[in-house]
């Protein structure tokens, strides 16, 4: 099923990475973290990136936000409208702030770039009220569970319309029901807006719900490993991981993942496992 | 066989979990506790000041060293009546006040600067954390020195004190902001007056008032020092000069009253900054 370079002779890549790596700290105190990656995501595709812990898929995400430059190669993302902010990132912590109420984080996105203020608070408002938090846009978010204030955080990164969407494990943090019921916030959203969207998770399951492709990534320094054209059509729901294709489908992706996280704990065990075995 | 079966089976156990009292009970009991210790909070002080009186009443203790709390708060009365008491707190708290405003201010600017900037807290820190250790009254003779007698050195004495303090904690409570907070701006496109206006600053904001409490308390410290070694008014110079004058009931009151002052100074502080961060929890900073 792995999908080579697959065939883009029509328009460009909406992000393309080429040759790209990244490392953290100089001299011998550097960590390779990131690739070398080739990658090329296509206007409107929906990818998800899944691998082992430390491999690299936040920090591609903090690449393609333009938070971190890259180390070697270089990161292409193609903007065609005028927006001041093309590019919205949904974060795993500390992506809304706890100073601000909930109606003030969402404006917030969109007074710093610009929209007037009354337009603001409108949009805000409605975007509250498309993720059901009509009621809350008075409260702090602390006083909020930990889905509703994800909830906010999405609501924040689609306000201002983006043409990228970047979450990074933006559910890991909540129990199965809520992360359900995120997941088909999510699917919903997306499927009607249809942002390009990068998805880092660790789920495989969340990641053949959510993606168009799943990209496998590989231990320390992250690589692409394996691509996989996820067959669901859409409009979907979450029920797709009812059906037989979506467990054959989850089984294959997790051999490729398994040998990854048993190689990084053999490495991290300094090959205790490997003698045992 | 059998026999030995028999005798080596253990015998069989049951436990039963069940509630040791009643919810009514529960909650007399509840209740209880609580008074209790609203009792024990306002009856153990009381009981001690009475002790006192009846100490002092009847000759236990020595009357001119201790005088009875009915006698000071006599004085008190007839301080306050007189006009007298008024001019050395108001002398107390616009020293005060005029050295916790401009120490805490520059502290203020410091720690940001510090905080913010790795090259200026490569630059500053060092040497302000050497400062820091200097024994703030040995300083006295120094500002007494440079700013003459009077209301200056006292003022620069307060200021410096609460420079410190001040410094120290919003240098602190920048450097800790999560890196996460940051990102999530930057990643709005948030420009620098706007990071710091709706990120840094905010962020930072419940930590400070730790820090204005705290320093308002070592301020008072400090010039009840200070005006006793410089001062002709100010509580200070009231509890030093009793003392000299062997008038120990005006020396209780002036103690009282500088205890209170410094009560209701921090108490103030802590409801700006209630008011100031309604989304952090009462009296633990969050960031």
């Amino acid at each position: 099923m792995a999908v080579p370079a697959v065939d883009r002779a029509g328009p460009p890549a909406k992000i393309s990475a080429k040759a790209v790596t990244r490392t953290f700290g100089v001299g011998s105190e550097a960590l390779h973290a990131l690739g070398p990656v080739d990658l090329d995501i296509a206007e409107g595709e929906f990818i998800c990136l899944v691998g082992p812990s430390g491999c690299g898929k936040s920090t591609f995400v903090r690449l393609v936000a333009g938070l971190l430059p890259p180390t070697e190669g270089q990161l292409r993302v193609r903007i065609r409208g005028a927006s001041a902010a093309p590019i919205a990132t949904v974060f795993q912590d500390f992506g809304i702030f706890p100073w601000k109420t909930v109606e003030a984080n969402v404006r917030f996105a969109l007074t710093a770039n610009g929209v007037p203020k009354r337009e603001g608070r409108e949009r805000a408002r409605q975007w509250l009220a498309r993720l059901g938090l009509a009621d809350f846009g008075d409260a702090y978010p602390d006083t909020l569970s930990g889905g509703m204030r994800q909830r906010v955080a999405i609501a924040r990164a689609l306000a201002t319309e983006p043409e990228i969407l970047l979450m990074d494990e933006p559910f890991a943090s909540l129990d199965a029901q809520m992360r359900q019921m995120l997941q088909e916030d999510l699917l919903r959203l997306s499927q009607t807006t249809r942002p390009t969207v990068v998805f880092v998770t660790h789920s495989l399951e969340e990641a053949l719900i959510l993606g168009d492709r799943v990209i496998v990534m590989s231990g320390r320094p992250g690589r692409v490993l394996d691509e996989t054209v996820v067959p669901f059509p859409r409009p979907r729901s979450t029920l797709v991981r009812e059906s037989a294709e979506f467990g054959a489908l989850r089984g294959r992706l997790w051999g490729h993942l398994k040998n990854e996280v048993e190689a990084q704990m053999a490495a991290q065990s300094g090959g205790e496992m490997r003698s045992l075995a | 066989m059998k026999t030995r079966q028999a005798v080596t089976r253990q015998a069989e156990r049951l436990y039963v979990r069940k509630p040791v009292c009643t919810p009514r009970e529960a909650a007399a009991r509840a209740r209880r506790t609580r008074f209790l210790q609203v009792a024990l909070a306002v009856g153990v002080p009381v009981a001690l000041l009475l002790l006192w009186q009846m100490a002092a009443a009847s000759g236990w203790i020595d009357r001119r060293l201790f005088p009875a709390p009915t006698t000071i708060a006599r004085t008190a009365w007839d301080l306050i009546a007189a006009g007298e008491l008024w001019t050395d707190v108001l002398a107390t708290l616009r020293r005060v006040v005029l050295g916790f405003a401009i120490g805490g201010l520059v502290g203020f600017l410091a720690g940001a600067v510090t905080g913010l900037s790795r090259l200026a807290r490569s630059a500053l820190e060092p040497m302000l954390s050497a400062l820091y250790v200097v024994p703030k009254l040995a300083l006295l003779p120094v500002f007494i020195t440079i700013a003459g007698l009077g209301e200056p050195p006292v003022i620069v004495m307060v200021s410096w004190t609460v420079f410190f303090y001040i410094w120290i904690y919003t240098m602190e409570a920048f450097t800790q902001i999560p890196e996460g907070y940051r990102e999530a701006a930057r990643s709005l496109n948030v420009g620098r007056r706007a990071m710091f206006r709706h990120v840094l600053l905010p962020a930072a904001l419940p930590h400070l008032f730790v820090a204005m409490r705290v320093a308002i308390s070592v301020a008072i410290l400090v010039i009840v020092a200070a005006e006793f070694v410089v001062g002709t008014t100010g509580l200070g110079y009231v509890i030093f000069d009793s003392r000299r004058l062997f008038m120990n009931d005006r020396m209780y009151v002036g103690i009282v009253t500088v205890a209170l002052l410094g009560v209701i100074l921090a108490t103030m502080i802590t409801w700006i900054g209630r008011r100031l961060t309604p989304w952090a929890e009462q009296g633990r900073p969050r960031v």
